[in-house]
């Protein structure tokens, strides 16, 4: 037989799970709209029964509440962190490429490329063949070709903003992934000194720290685990405390439990540029103990790899060739290390975007500096082109440790990384190398024709070299045009990147010649110099240039058809960025769905728990009144 | 599964987010009109659009500017030749009545008058302009095709002709007629009827008169080789009488006489026969160009065709600043010059050298040399002239008078021979430039020579006979003596003897002598080549001459249409020929003489009316006056075939004017229907422009407002959904 004061003592049970339960409906309540918050319950069991001696057996002993349960199935944070970190990707490619896109759209008001092209080449070039003999049209032409200029340096212009840009945002998420960690690592620390040794789990903690997973998964792809921590002289014992780790970039360990490591952003000195056309100041990261962290990892993901995708994109296209000499320079002379090149895009000067201001190459296993390069083209006895590069190594002790040695001939030497996504590097070559070609065949035809004067044409493309001067472009110095015939009579040809090929001419320093400006009679229009002044012979080759895919040759199109090669590119990108971007969000949303469906906390579902609970706790607290008046009744009334 | 308010709240966010997209997307389309705003929407339609929009640049180009000018460049064509047209056929009308035998002075003055005015007229028209720019110049639009103001320029030209230039001249031989004066009728010499007569020559006419006298024009010319001649030309006066310079060409049969004046070349029977049997080239444009004669002028007077229209020329020879060649000949050219060069170059070295070798000769110009070859010619002229006028006064029956004429004449001879000589003597001390002439050996030198040669040779001939006599002694000695007694051996021995001393003497003068020749023979050979080089120099330039030749037509064309082009121009060569203006120039001077001839005669008979029938005076008179009668009627006969043949002349300038105005009226006639043509391109390549980018308004606003129906019923949804909850009901 029981106490008969059993029954009080039940109901007093009931009282407090009813409270516990009301406490934590309102504490799911009144974080209905918290970012990450898990709803939380409060899961009852019925106490262990006490065997009495009667006839019923055992009587129930009320009922307990054992935790506040945190709802949450930890398989969607995992699938959530992946899909978040490939949205994030496609997020900043997204953005970025729209903005490369509208500075390349052309769309017959907003003056692009084409607008511009068929002006100087169909609208002036038409007229001037009309009145070949007219200053004034000339000068028209002129002004045409100037807005062509112009249009390459203003496109040059804002694609290197926007490189710099991102550079910074490179910098700013770098940090946050910093600051990101030191939050992960001190919540670590808080989370296991609540849980430590008692079965309790620290849930708004944990709920934090899932957020912030969240934050940076994002930035980065993130691979995180959680261990108990063993006590190794009493293995079965449950310690309470787990170890957290969270490595990103493809494994690199970032959070390890209360430990965590920063990053650094170290800009890069002029001699350490990659392209030709990069900004200067390029952010590389570092860790804090000084080893490098590889942003270049191709199993790196999130606003990261879509920012340096963005940033030094080359469409797979680095500087890469076999090592086939070296040589040790005496006498003050530098190292010179020369590197044999298939690949296509090295075969062309006109499509080189090595920068002209020294570097790092690769060569083997160990990196160089180099200072200065130059480009041989020559012939082997079967008549097979070979295209070499030789870089002179600088003799700076501090870049360059060890000096060169022969054992790397037949090593691969490669500058930059092979980037297999069309960034801004890749846009800044391609006009680059339409600048340069265009420019070449033009200013070849005039040298090869006479202006007004009945003087030898004179170039009318250049490019500024800066403080108002301009180069003078000779002609030739390409390579594709150099023969075998023309190798037997004259050997080998050496291009070096400080002479004035067209290699030094790029869409940001595109410009019309000064004297052609001033003077617009010295555009050459015929090739004959005695011809009268409406010969237009010439005139008639420079529009073909633009029109005749035979004479000038861009990606397989014509001169004129550079945009559609470039907007097709553009294009292409920009939606795929945005439909990746669309289609992954979608993803992620569901995913945060299913997560919300297990761990949201819903209004009605609430409002019915308070109603139960509130219930439960009025009868909890109807029964204690009824076992008041059942002891008044024996206590007071019976027998007395 | 579990739905949460916040699941539905997002969802509804996120629907009706959905639907704003779609709405900006649509009401975008409205407001801008265009299919898509930015190329990612629809790469196919945007990177199309560029293509399309780029057509719709280049169509809108032809059709509303290119096409309008070409027009007006054809109306401004036609217009300048309807005007030629107009007096071609004035000038044939003038033609005719100058044909007429029967005119009277004054007719003849209003046909003169007439023909220069027309003539004026022919070449304004050819300045026609287009908005500034002369349209009848090829290439030149900025300079007018004649001269506006008469100049001082010299320019070398180049006149491509063919055989059909070649053409016989009539000339009326008048003497001093036209000199004749009431004052001077006593001393007037060649005023008689046997003085008078017509003379007939063949005749290059060059493309202007008044050329420059001080350079001889150069005719050059390809023979059967395929190898350059050149040709040079003796320049005479129109002035020069006695004899004219016509009256030459028809007696020296190899004449090559260059008028400046009358910018003629006239040519004697052989010259004009070899100018002949000159191969017509099918690879020159109207099979013209085989002939070519390089001549100067250096004035010009305003109307002038100015001859870079038309020829290859040179303005400012001498210098190489300002070089106008007009050459659609360049890369042969080239070859032949480089060539030349070369050879220059070995001829050259071969010339040094051998000058080198013979310090001591003296070397002269060539021009110098061409000077004193003519003189000495000349002087053989007078010295055979001197010995048929010596015969005749030496003969019997010269009268006192003659003898005295004869004396007179020989004592200018002897003065002009003094001034030859004297002449050809400066020209040898002359320090000849080797920069600016090419040198030449002194021939008096190669003639010493020469004669050193001969008198050696001579004795070396002497010597050998004398060997060959004591050689037949010698063999005929020898076959007597097996015969011979005693003595006779003896004395043929002796004699033996002598002849072999002898014959071994004779050899060793005869290899002394040989040994002094050889040098001079070579000396001789040397210098003969060296002077031959100079020939080969002058030939070679001839060939590079003869390559530098007059452009193909000057075509101006327009682009009207994809890959179509129209030509607007018409070119000088076509409608505007020297030969207009010679042929008025040939007929005003015959007329001009007629008349002047005419005025003559009537001064005589009025001269020959006042004085006594019978006196000595009145015999001069009218033998001067039946002259007079002699040249008028020669000279009108010349002049009314000079009319006759000038209807046909005209008429024929007439057709090619004809034909230029049909060429120029069928190019309006294309243009038109390119014009269509290019108006049905433009509208079709907008249509196709405006349905790839341009939105279709109608279908975007039931979009629109579908969207706008879709979005209000998401926001209705969302409010009532959000709005309850259980608590409401609790």
């Amino acid at each position: 037989m029981p106490s008969q004061f059993f029954g009080l003592n039940i109901a007093y049970k009931g009282l407090l799970a009813s409270n516990a339960a009301l406490t934590t409906t309102a504490n799911n309540i009144s974080n209905v709209q918290t970012e990450g918050y898990s709803r939380q319950e409060t899961p009852q069991q019925a106490s262990m029964p006490i065997r009495v001696f009667q006839t019923y057996g055992c009587a129930g002993a009320g009922v307990e509440v054992f935790s506040a349960e945190r709802i949450r199935d930890e398989f969607y944070d995992g699938k959530y962190w992946r899909s978040n970190t490939t949205t994030g990707e496609y997020d900043m490619k997204n953005y970025y490429m729209e903005q490369v896109e509208t500075y390349f759209d052309d769309d017959g008001m907003n003056a692009g490329f084409k607008t511009i092209f068929d002006q100087f080449n169909i609208t002036g070039l038409e007229e001037l063949l009309k009145n070949p003999g007219s200053d004034k049209i000339k000068s028209q032409y002129v002004g045409s070709a100037g807005n062509l200029t112009e249009y390459f340096n203003g496109l040059a212009g804002n694609l290197e903003n926007l490189q710099r840009d991102i550079n910074l945002e490179v910098k700013s998420k770098v940090d946050e992934i910093t600051s990101l960690a030191g939050e992960i690592a001190t919540l670590n620390t808080q989370i296991n000194i609540i849980e430590v040794g008692k079965d309790v789990t620290a849930n708004e903690l944990r709920d934090r720290r899932a957020l912030l997973i969240d934050q940076l998964s994002a930035i980065v792809d993130v691979s995180v685990t959680e261990n108990k921590v063993i006590d190794p002289h009493y293995p079965d014992r449950d310690t309470g405390s787990t170890r957290y780790i969270v490595r990103i970039a493809g494994g690199q360990m970032l959070v390890d439990g209360s430990d965590y490591r920063r990053l650094e952003c170290k800009a890069r000195e002029d001699f350490e540029k990659v392209n030709q056309s990069d900004v200067d100041g390029l952010y590389d990261v570092y860790w804090n103990d000084g080893s490098e962290f590889n942003i270049y990892n191709a199993s790196m993901g999130g606003q990261l790899r879509g920012l340096v995708d963005m940033r030094d994109g080359n469409n797979g296209e680095e500087f890469y060739g076999m090592i086939t000499a070296t040589s040790v320079g005496e006498g003050g002379a530098k190292d010179t290390v020369t590197v044999e090149v298939g690949e296509h895009y090295l075969k062309d000067l006109n499509k080189c975007n090595l920068s002209d201001q020294g570097g790092k190459i690769l060569l083997g296993n160990q990196e160089f500096y180099y200072d200065d390069w130059s480009c041989t083209i020559s012939y082997d006895d079967n008549g097979e082109a070979k295209y070499s590069y030789t870089f002179e190594l600088s003799q700076d002790t501090a870049l360059n440790e060890r000096r060169i040695t022969n054992d790397r001939v037949g090593m691969k030497a490669s500058v930059g990384h092979n980037l297999d996504y069309q960034g801004i590097p890749y846009y800044m070559s391609q006009m680059n190398e339409w600048v340069r070609t265009y420019s070449e065949k033009y200013n070849t035809i005039l040298h090869s024709g006479y202006d007004s004067y009945g003087k030898q044409g004179i170039n009318l493309f250049t490019a500024d070299i800066g403080n108002g001067e301009q180069y003078a472009f000779p002609d030739g110095g390409r390579f594709d045009t150099f023969s075998y015939e023309e190798f037997q009579k004259n050997g080998a040809i050496t291009v070096k990147s400080t002479d004035d090929s067209y290699y030094r001419m790029t869409a940001r320093n595109y410009g019309v010649q000064k004297a052609v400006q001033a003077d617009p009679s010295l555009l050459a229009n015929k090739y004959s110099q005695g011809d009268g002044v409406e010969q237009s012979d010439l005139l008639r080759d420079l529009q073909s240039l633009g029109t005749d895919r035979k004479k000038m040759s861009f990606r397989g199109s014509n001169a004129g058809e550079f945009l559609q090669c470039m907007l097709s590119d553009v294009a292409l990108n920009a939606s795929g960025a945005k439909q990746f971007y669309e289609c992954n969000a979608e993803i992620r949303d569901t995913i945060d769905v299913q997560r919300m469906a297990i761990s949201g906390v819903d209004e009605d579902e609430e409002a019915m728990n308070l109603v139960k609970y509130q219930n439960a706790y009025n009868l909890s607290a109807k029964m204690i009144q009824v076992f008041q008046e059942i002891y008044d009744r024996l206590i007071r009334e019976t027998g007395v | 599964m579990r739905i949460t308010n916040k699941i539905m709240q997002r969802n509804n966010l996120n629907n009706i987010n959905t639907n704003k997209v779609y709405q900006d997307k649509l009401s975008t389309q409205m407001s801008s009109q265009k299919k898509i705003s930015r190329a990612s929407d629809d790469p196919v339609v945007a990177i199309r659009a560029l293509r399309l929009r780029s057509n719709v640049t280049e169509v809108t180009q032809y059709y509303s500017k290119n096409i309008p000018d070409a027009k007006s460049w054809l109306e401004v064509t036609e217009g300048a030749l309807k005007n030629q047209s107009q007096v071609m056929t004035d000038m044939i009308s003038q033609c005719t009545k100058g044909a007429n035998g029967d005119l009277t002075p004054e007719d003849r003055g209003i046909i003169l008058d007439q023909l220069q005015a027309l003539s004026k007229e022919v070449y304004s028209t050819a300045n026609a302009d287009y908005a500034g720019r002369y349209v009848f110049t090829g290439y030149r639009t900025d300079t007018p095709l004649s001269f506006i103001q008469g100049q001082e320029k010299t320019y070398e030209i180049k006149e491509q002709i063919d055989r059909n230039a070649l053409s016989g001249v009539t000339k009326v031989e008048s003497g001093n007629m036209l000199e004749w004066t009431a004052a001077n009728s006593d001393t007037i010499s060649k005023t008689d009827e046997q003085s008078i007569e017509s003379v007939d020559v063949y005749r290059i006419q060059l493309a202007y008169k008044d050329c420059s006298s001080e350079y001889a024009p150069r005719i050059l010319y390809k023979d059967e080789n395929g190898d350059a001649v050149g040709l040079d030309c003796i320049t005479m006066h129109s002035y020069e009488k006695d004899p004219s310079p016509y009256k030459e060409a028809s007696l020296d049969d190899d004449a090559r006489i260059y008028v400046p004046e009358t910018g003629e070349i006239l040519l004697g029977k052989n010259a004009y026969q070899q100018l002949m049997a000159v191969k017509d080239d099918i690879s020159t444009s109207k099979n013209e160009g085989e002939i070519q004669v390089v001549y100067r002028k250096d004035t010009w007077d305003a109307g002038d065709l100015r001859p870079e229209h038309y020829f290859c020329c040179k303005s400012d020879p001498d210098t190489e600043d300002e070089i106008e060649y007009n050459n659609s000949f360049a890369s042969q050219r080239d070859a032949v010059y480089e060539q030349y060069q070369k050879d220059e170059e070995e001829l050259l070295e071969h010339a040094n050298a051998i000058q080198e070798a013979y310090p001591t000769v003296n070397y002269i110009s060539a021009t110098d040399y061409e000077l004193i070859t003519k003189d000495r010619k000349k002087l053989a002229d007078l010295d055979e002239e001197e010995s048929a006028l010596t015969a005749e006064r030496d003969a019997t029956g010269t009268t006192d008078k003659r003898i005295a004429k004869i004396d007179e004449r020989l004592a200018e001879i002897a003065k002009e021979r003094d001034a030859l000589n004297a002449e050809i003597n400066e020209c040898y001390d002359n320090e000849p430039d080797p920069d600016i002439d090419q040198l030449m050996a002194d021939d008096r030198h190669m003639a010493d020579l020469d004669s050193q040669i001969q008198t050696m040779q001579g004795q070396i001939n002497t010597l050998r006979a004398e060997k060959s006599s004591l050689q037949a002694e010698q063999s005929a000695l020898n076959a007597e003596y097996e015969t011979a007694d005693a003595t006779r051996k003896a004395q043929i021995t002796a004699r033996l003897g002598q002849i072999n001393s002898r014959i071994s003497s004779i050899d060793g003068e005869v290899s002394s002598l040989n040994a002094q020749l050889t040098p001079i023979v070579k000396e001789r050979d040397d210098l003969q080549s060296f002077n031959d080089d100079w020939k080969k120099i002058q030939h070679l330039e001839d060939e590079l001459t003869f390559m530098e030749r007059e452009d193909e037509a000057q075509i101006i064309e327009y682009d009207v249409g994809f890959n179509q082009t129209i030509r607007v121009n018409s070119t000088a060569g076509e409608c505007f020929q020297h030969g207009i203006g010679r042929t008025v120039d040939d007929l005003v001077v015959a007329l001009q003489e007629v008349s002047d001839l005419e005025e003559i005669k009537t001064k005589i008979k009025s001269a020959m009316d006042a004085e006594m029938e019978g006196s000595t005076k009145y015999k001069t008179l009218k033998g001067q006056y039946q002259a007079a009668d002699k040249a008028l009627s020669l000279a009108k006969d010349k002049t009314q075939k000079m009319f006759e043949s000038g209807i046909t002349t005209f008429q024929k300038y007439l057709n090619d004017v004809s034909l230029s105005i049909t060429n120029c009226g069928n190019r309006s006639k294309k243009l038109e229907l390119i014009e269509n043509r290019m108006q049905d391109q433009k509208t079709t390549f907008e249509t196709l422009r405006s349905e790839n980018e341009d939105a279709d308004i109608a279908e975007t606003a039931i979009q629109l407002t579908s969207a706008q129906l879709t979005y209000e019923a998401a926001l209705m949804a969302t409010g009532k959904v959000s709005q309850n909850s259980l608590l409401q009901y609790i």
